[in-house]
C-alpha cells in the first residue's frame, strides 16, 4: 500500500534499499541462471543443440543421469515408508516416549549427511570397514557381507537423513487434522484401521507427497553422499560428475560447458517436480486444517507398545549415535586403522585441528561465511518479501520468480552458474576467493530467507503501516519501526535457516573453494579423500559440535531473548 | 480551517471503475458520515483523504491546500497531511504499550520530549484509559484497544479525523457506549469527522450529516440525519436506513392497488402523482408505521405470524396475497388487545408512507 508509485515521489532511503534488493537478486540469482542456460546451448553466439545431443550421448554422463534419477527415486521411496511410519506412529500412537522421540527425530536433520556418509564407510566398507571385519571375524566369512560403497548404501544412507522431510511435513499434517473427520468414520462404525486406511490415509496424501517430492528433489542434486561412497567405485551422479569433469580438467572451458549442460538437465528435473507438488498442494489442501489441534484419536498398540518404542530407539542408536560415536572415536585414534581401545586413542588430532593453518582456516572461513552470507540474505530476503507481500509495483511478478527460482536451483548449478558470472566475464574476477562462496551461498539460501520472511509479512496487516503513516512517520520510518519489530521472529528464523546449512555446506562450495578459501565442508571432505581419515573425523566431529551448538544453544537464546523482550 | 473538498474525483482499481467524478465537501468541524453497503467504495474515499490512494482524476482538497492533483502530477504522501486516522481493524501495533503507541505521533511529529508524555497522557485520559498505560494490546480488550486507536489518533491535535467503521467489531452494548464517547470527544476538539459505516443506527446517531452511498459509488444523498431517515430520496437510502416494506404497487382507474394480485391499497399521494404514469411504483412502509387492530377501519388483512421478540412483538401481516412486516411495542399491543394468533384477521391502518421509483434497486438484497 505504502509502495504504490508516488507522483510526487521523494527519493528516500527506502526507495533506495528496494532498487539495491531488485539488484542483488538479479546479479546473484538471475545472471548465473541465464550464463548457465547461455554457455549449454550456445557456442561461439550459435545454438549448439547438437552440442548438447553428443554430451548427452556420451557414457559417463547418461549413466550419471541414470544413476542420479535411481538414487533419487529410490531415496524418495524408502523415506516416504520411513517418513510415514514414524510419523504416524509418534502422532497417532500411544507409543511412549513421544516428546522425547519427536525431538530426537529432528536430529537427523541437524547432521550433515556427507559426514554421516563417511562414519558409514569407516564402518561398512567392503575392505577395511569395522563392522565388516567384525562379521567376517564372527561368522568366518570369506569376503564383507554388507557394502556400503554401491548404489544400494548410497539410498540407504541419504534415506537415513533425508526422511526428516516426510515425516515433518506428515506429522505436521496428522497433528493439524480435524480430528471429527476421524470420529465421524469411527461413530459410522468403522474400526480403527478401515479409518487409517480410508480416511487418514488419503487426507494426509498430499502432505506425503509434498515431503516425497521434496526428498525427490534435494537427493537429486545431491553430492555428499555419493561423492564419499560413489566416486571411488566408478559410482557418479549428476553433481559428482560435474565435479569430476571440472575437478580432472583443471577447471576447463569444456569441462565447464559439459557441467552446465547436465546442471541444466537437473533444473528441469527440479522444475518439474516443483510443478508437481505446486499442483498437489493446490488441489490438496482440503478440509483437514479445518479444526483447531485437538486431541486425536490415538491407536492403542497394546502389545506392540514397547517393541515398537525399541524400534525406534534402535532405528535412532543405528542412524544417529552410532555414526555420531564413530566420527568421534576415529577423530580420536591414533593412526586410522587400529582398533578403539583406550591406549590407541589421543587428543592430539582435535587440538591439532585448531593448529594446522588448513583446518583453522576452514572453520574460521565458514564460520565468517555462514555469518555473514545469513546476515546478507537475512536482509536482502526481508527487503524483497516485503516488495513482494507489502507493495503493489508493477513487474512485481518478476521478483516472486525470481524469489522462488533459487529453490529449483541444486546447489552444484548454483556453483557453476557463478564460475561463469564471477570470473571476470563480467569485470569482476572473484574466483578462488572467498567472494565467490559468498555470492554462492546468497543465491543459494535467498529462497529460504524470502519464504521465511514473507510468512512474517503476511502477519502484518497493512493497516499497521498505514496507521504509521498517518501519524507522521515517513516510510522509512515505518519499515524501522513498525514492520521491522513485528516480523523480528521471521527475520531470526531467517538467518538460522541460512546460517546452519550454510556452516556445512558442501555441494556449492566443492566447486567454488580457493587454496584459501576451503570450507569445513570442502576440509573434511579434501582430508577423507587425501586419505587422512583421522583428521578428517576429528575436523567433523568439531563441526558437529559448531552445529549442535549452533542449533540448541544460540537459537534457544535468541528465542528467550526474543519472548522477554515482547512481554 | 479544515473543510475536505472534492472536486470530480475518479478511482478504479484493476480496471473497475469505484469512484466516478465524485463531488462533496465536509465542513470545517461537522460529524460527516459515509453511510453505504459494504463494497461501494466508502473506505476508498477515506484512504483518499488520508494519502493511502491517489486518485485517477480530479481534486482533493484539505484546507485551502490541493493535497491530490494528478493532473498536475501532485500528492502529498500520507504521513505530511497529519490527519488522525482509526481503522476498522484498530490497527494498534502489538509491539507497543499503550503509552507507547499513543506517544508515536509525537515522537513522528518531533513534539518536544518534555510536552509528549503530558499530552499523550491527556489523550489517554479521554478515551478513559487510565491505568492502563503500560499495558501490551493483547492484555486489552477490543474495545479497549479500539480505544487506543482512537487515542492515538487524537493526540495529535489533528483538525481532522477519519474514522473507518471504528465500532464494527465491538459488541453491542460497547458499540452503544462508544458512539456517545466518539461525540462526546468530537465536542472536546472540536474536530472534523469523517466516519465511514454500514451500520445506519451508528450513522444516524452521530452525524452531523450523512452521505448516502449507492452500490455504484454515488452520493443519492447528503443530508441531517432526520431529513435522510424520513425523507428518502430513493427506494435504496430508504431501505438502507432501517427495516422496511416495499410493496410494487399499480395505478388502476385512479386507484392504488398492488401489483400482484390488484387488491385495493392506500391511496398515492398527489405530490406523488407523475408516478401514477409508470406501469408500477413502490410503496415503502416501515413495520412500526402500521397500526393493528381487530375491529374498526383499516384494511382488511390476515396475521399469518405473531411472535413476540421482547420490547417489540412483530407480525407477518397479508392483504391479499402481499405480505409484509409490522411491529409494535409490546406495551401498547397487550393494551390493544392485538396479541394474535396465526390465522386470524385483522384490520391495518398505514400511518406514513413512502412512494418511489420502481428502480432496479428493489430487487437487489441489501447487506
Amino acid at each position: 500500500m505504502n509502495g504504490r508509485p508516488r507522483l510526487k515521489k521523494k527519493f528516500g532511503v527506502a526507495e533506495i534499499v528496494l532498487i539495491f534488493s531488485i539488484l542483488i537478486l538479479v546479479v546473484v540469482v538471475a545472471v548465473p541462471v541465464i550464463m548457465i542456460f547461455l554457455t549449454a546451448f550456445f557456442k561461439d553466439g550459435h545454438f549448439n543443440l547438437a552440442g548438447v545431443i553428443q554430451v548427452l550421448k556420451q557414457k559417463d554422463t547418461y549413466m550419471a543421469l541414470k544413476n542420479s534419477l535411481i538414487i533419487a527415486l529410490g531415496v524418495t521411496f524408502f523415506s516416504t515408508i520411513i517418513g510415514v511410519f514414524f510419523a504416524w506412529l509418534l502422532a497417532r500412537t500411544d507409543i511412549p516416549g513421544k516428546k522425547a522421540l519427536n525431538a530426537m527425530f529432528m536430529v537427523p536433520f541437524m547432521l550433515p549427511s556427507f559426514i554421516c556418509a563417511m562414519a558409514w564407510k569407516v564402518l561398512l566398507s567392503p575392505r577395511s570397514g569395522y563392522i565388516n571385519k567384525l562379521l567376517m571375524g564372527m561368522f568366518g566369512l570369506s569376503h564383507a557381507p554388507i557394502d556400503i560403497m554401491s548404489m544400494g548404501g548410497i539410498i540407504a544412507i541419504e534415506t537415513m537423513y533425508l526422511f526428516p522431510f516426510v515425516f515433518l511435513q506428515v506429522s505436521g499434517a496428522l497433528e493439524r487434522m480435524d480430528p471429527t473427520l476421524e470420529e465421524s468414520a469411527r461413530i459410522s462404525g468403522a474400526s480403527l484401521g478401515t479409518i487409517t486406511r480410508k480416511i487418514t490415509l488419503p487426507l494426509v496424501m498430499p502432505s506425503i507427497v509434498a515431503g516425497a517430492l521434496l526428498v525427490c528433489l534435494y537427493s537429486l542434486a545431491h553430492f555428499g553422499v555419493p561423492s564419499i561412497l560413489g566416486t571411488e567405485k566408478g559410482i557418479y551422479n549428476i553433481p559428482t560428475k560435474i565435479y569430476e569433469r571440472i575437478y580432472a580438467s583443471g577447471g576447463s572451458y569444456e569441462a565447464i560447458r559439459v557441467g552446465t549442460i547436465l546442471a541444466t538437465i537437473l533444473v528441469i528435473c527440479a522444475t518439474l517436480i516443483l510443478k508437481a507438488q505446486n499442483l498437489i498442494l493446490k488441489n490438496g489442501r482440503f478440509q483437514i486444517i479445518a479444526g483447531k489441534s485437538m486431541r486425536p484419536v490415538v491407536m492403542k498398540l497394546r502389545g506392540l507398545r514397547w517393541p515398537l518404542f525399541f524400534v525406534c530407539v534402535l532405528y535412532l542408536l543405528i542412524t544417529v549415535v552410532m555414526p555420531t560415536v564413530t566420527i568421534f572415536l576415529i577423530g580420536g585414534l591414533k593412526t586410522y586403522g587400529l582398533s578403539f581401545a583406550p591406549r590407541n586413542m589421543t587428543w592430539a588430532n582435535y587440538l591439532e585441528i585448531f593448529q594446522l593453518k588448513m583446518t583453522r582456516n576452514a572453520i574460521w572461513n565458514s564460520v565468517y561465511l555462514s555469518t555473514s552470507t545469513a546476515f546478507v540474505t537475512m536482509l536482502a530476503g526481508m527487503m524483497i518479501s516485503y516488495v513482494i507481500v507489502k507493495m503493489k509495483v508493477k513487474g512485481k511478478f518478476i521478483l516472486e520468480f525470481l524469489g522462488v527460482l533459487p529453490y529449483s536451483l541444486p546447489g552444484t548449478v548454483i556453483a557453476l552458474g557463478c564460475i561463469l558470472t564471477w570470473s571476470g566475464r563480467f569485470g569482476i574476477n572473484l574466483y578462488n576467493t572467498a567472494g565467490i562462496i559468498f555470492v554462492a551461498y546468497i543465491a543459494r539460501y535467498m529462497a529460504f530467507s524470502i519464504k521465511s520472511n514473507s510468512a512474517a509479512l503476511e502477519q502484518v496487516s497493512d493497516s499497521l503501516e498505514e496507521a504509521s503513516r498517518s501519524c507522521g512517520a515517513t516510510h522509512w520510518q515505518t519499515l524501522m519501526n513498525i514492520v521491522v519489530p513485528l516480523i523480528r521472529p521471521g527475520m531470526i528464523n531467517a538467518f538460522f535457516l541460512i546460517f546452519l546449512p550454510a556452516l556445512r555446506e558442501l555441494t556449492t562450495s566443492v566447486l567454488l573453494y580457493g587454496p584459501t578459501t576451503r570450507t569445513i565442508g570442502v576440509a573434511i571432505y579434501a582430508l577423507n579423500e587425501d586419505g587422512e581419515t583421522v583428521r578428517a573425523a576429528a575436523l567433523a566431529g568439531i563441526a558437529l559440535i559448531i552445529i549442535f551448538f549452533g542449533e540448541t544453544v544460540i537459537k534457544g537464546a535468541l528465542a528467550k531473548f526474543d519472548k522477554t523482550s515482547r512481554s | 480551517m479544515a473543510d475536505i473538498i472534492f472536486k470530480n474525483v475518479s478511482k478504479s482499481f484493476e480496471g473497475k471503475q469505484v469512484l466516478k467524478d465524485l463531488s462533496f465537501s465536509i465542513r470545517s468541524g461537522e460529524c460527516f458520515t459515509i453511510l453505504g453497503p459494504s463494497g461501494c467504495g466508502k473506505t476508498v474515499v477515506l484512504r483518499l483523504i488520508a494519502g493511502f490512494e491517489i486518485p485517477d482524476s480530479g481534486q482533493i482538497i484539505i484546507g485551502d491546500e490541493v493535497v491530490a492533483d494528478p493532473d498536475k502530477g501532485l500528492c502529498k504522501a500520507p504521513e505530511e497531511r497529519l490527519l488522525g486516522v482509526v481503522f476498522q481493524d484498530y490497527a494498534v501495533w502489538p509491539h507497543k504499550t499503550v503509552r507507547q503507541n499513543v506517544t508515536y505521533p509525537l515522537e513522528m511529529q518531533n513534539v518536544p520530549k518534555e510536552q509528549r508524555r503530558e499530552r499523550s497522557q491527556r489523550a489517554i485520559d479521554m478515551v478513559n484509559l487510565s491505568g492502563y498505560e503500560d499495558r501490551l494490546p493483547n492484555q486489552l480488550s477490543g474495545g479497549q484497544q479500539q480505544r487506543v486507536a482512537l487515542a492515538r489518533a487524537l493526540v495529535a491535535n489533528s483538525d481532522i479525523l477519519l474514522l473507518d467503521e471504528p465500532l464494527t467489531n465491538l459488541d453491542a452494548n460497547l458499540r452503544e457506549e462508544m458512539r456517545f464517547e466518539i461525540k462526546e470527544i468530537q465536542k472536546k476538539t472540536n474536530s472534523t469527522i469523517l466516519y465511514v459505516t454500514h451500520d445506519q443506527e451508528v450513522a444516524l446517531a452521530i452525524s452531523d450529516r450523512i452521505a448516502i452511498m449507492t452500490p455504484t459509488g454515488d452520493f443519492c444523498q447528503i443530508s441531517d440525519a432526520e431529513t435522510v431517515y424520513e425523507h428518502p430520496v430513493n427506494l435504496f437510502g430508504f431501505r438502507f436506513l432501517g427495516v422496511a416494506n416495499c410493496l410494487r404497487c399499480t395505478q388502476k382507474n385512479d386507484k392504488t392497488c398492488l401489483a400482484e394480485d390488484g387488491t385495493p391499497f392506500v391511496q398515492l399521494d398527489e405530490e406523488y402523482a407523475f408516478l401514477a404514469a409508470s406501469p408500477t411504483f413502490i410503496a415503502g412502509f416501515r413495520p412500526m408505521d402500521v397500526q393493528l387492530s381487530r375491529t374498526g377501519d383499516g384494511f382488511d388483512a390476515v396475521v399469518e405470524r405473531c411472535t413476540l421478540l421482547g420490547n417489540i412483538v412483530d407480525y407477518r401481516i397479508r392483504i391479499g396475497k402481499t405480505s409484509f412486516r409490522v411491529q409494535a411495542q409490546t406495551e401498547d399491543a397487550i393494551q390493544n388487545d392485538i396479541i394474535f394468533t396465526a390465522g386470524e384477521s385483522c384490520k391495518a391502518i398505514f400511518d406514513e408512507m413512502h412512494w418511489f421509483e420502481d428502480d432496479h434497486t428493489f430487487e437487489e438484497v441489501l447487506v
